[in-house]
């Protein structure tokens, strides 16, 4: 793939996700910050959701939060979505609230992964060690030299 | 930190369950007992350390990147993929449009704080 078309392919993707909305709800957190689209820019994202990428460049430092608080926010849907699960009687609300757990804490799990993690490593003494201290009891990478991706779950 | 792999896992396990399964609460509750030690870590030490490391600058930026990362990352838990970058990201890449294309099939809360990736 072309690096051009895999640009593209990236771009469509998060337009797609942009314009999955149920109930029509049109939020988007740019860079950290949560912002509620008003009227008028919301539909015209709705009609292009190029508009709406335009509206993460444009948004405010201000918005955005600390990695803390970002993550903590994470953390009380997560325990907010729980608390859904394990406090109904109804099978549709809980598998509703099991896929909105689900989609929360896969994507949380990875995104600490790829930046928060690297983060402990690269500013704290010990972070490696911190960072590390899971990944190395599970699983193992390694690439052989026709870089087939093989991984080994070491436990 | 706890492991957050073994929380993946969990999740795998979690995630295809029917509600109406016997096991789905046990899965959830013991899921989310490993969950919360890692958030009580994360928040108690780990992140705070790693606060008084950044300036207001760099905590925002981090803060940014995670933000625009859970947009294009898988939505469903994977945990036999590798777990660092490089290689996450582009195992990530490879399964995120599979997860996201059977999300608009799975049924989400209605008021829903909404599974549209670009709110998070």
């Amino acid at each position: 793939m072309s690096r051009s078309s895999s640009l593209l392919w990236l771009k469509t993707l998060i337009n797609r996700q942009v314009l999955r909305t149920p109930g029509n709800n049109i939020i988007t957190r740019a860079a950290g910050g949560e912002q509620q689209l008003g009227g008028k820019e919301a539909r015209a994202a709705a009609k292009s959701p190029l508009l709406l990428l335009r509206s993460f460049a444009a948004a405010p430092r201000a918005m955005t939060p600390r990695i803390i608080d970002a993550i903590k926010q994470d953390h009380r849907e997560l325990e907010s979505y729980y608390d859904k699960i394990v406090n109904s009687n109804n099978p549709e609300e809980q598998t509703r609230f099991q896929n909105q757990f689900t989609w929360e804490l896969a994507r949380h799990a990875v995104a600490e992964e790829l930046i928060v993690y690297p983060a402990f490593e690269k500013y704290l003494k010990d972070g490696n060690a911190m960072a590390d201290k899971d990944r190395k009891e599970h699983q193992v990478v390694c690439i052989s030299p026709t870089y087939t991706i093989i991984c080994s779950d070491q436990r | 930190m706890t492991d957050v792999f073994q929380v993946k896992e969990q999740l795998a396990e979690f995630q295809d369950m029917k509600s109406s399964d016997p096991k789905f609460i046990v899965t959830i509750k013991s899921l989310m007992e490993d969950l919360a030690q890692h958030i009580k870590e994360e928040e108690t030490h780990d992140l705070v350390r790693l606060e008084e490391a950044l300036s207001a600058r760099e905590s925002e930026d981090l803060s940014r990147s995670f933000g625009r990362t859970k947009m294009f990352v898988p939505s469903r838990s994977h945990p036999n993929a590798p777990n660092k970058p490089p290689f996450e990201t582009a195992i990530g890449l490879m399964t995120a449009p599979i997860d996201l294309v059977a999300d608009t099939f799975r049924k989400w809360p209605d008021k829903t704080v909404n599974p549209n990736p670009s709110t998070k």
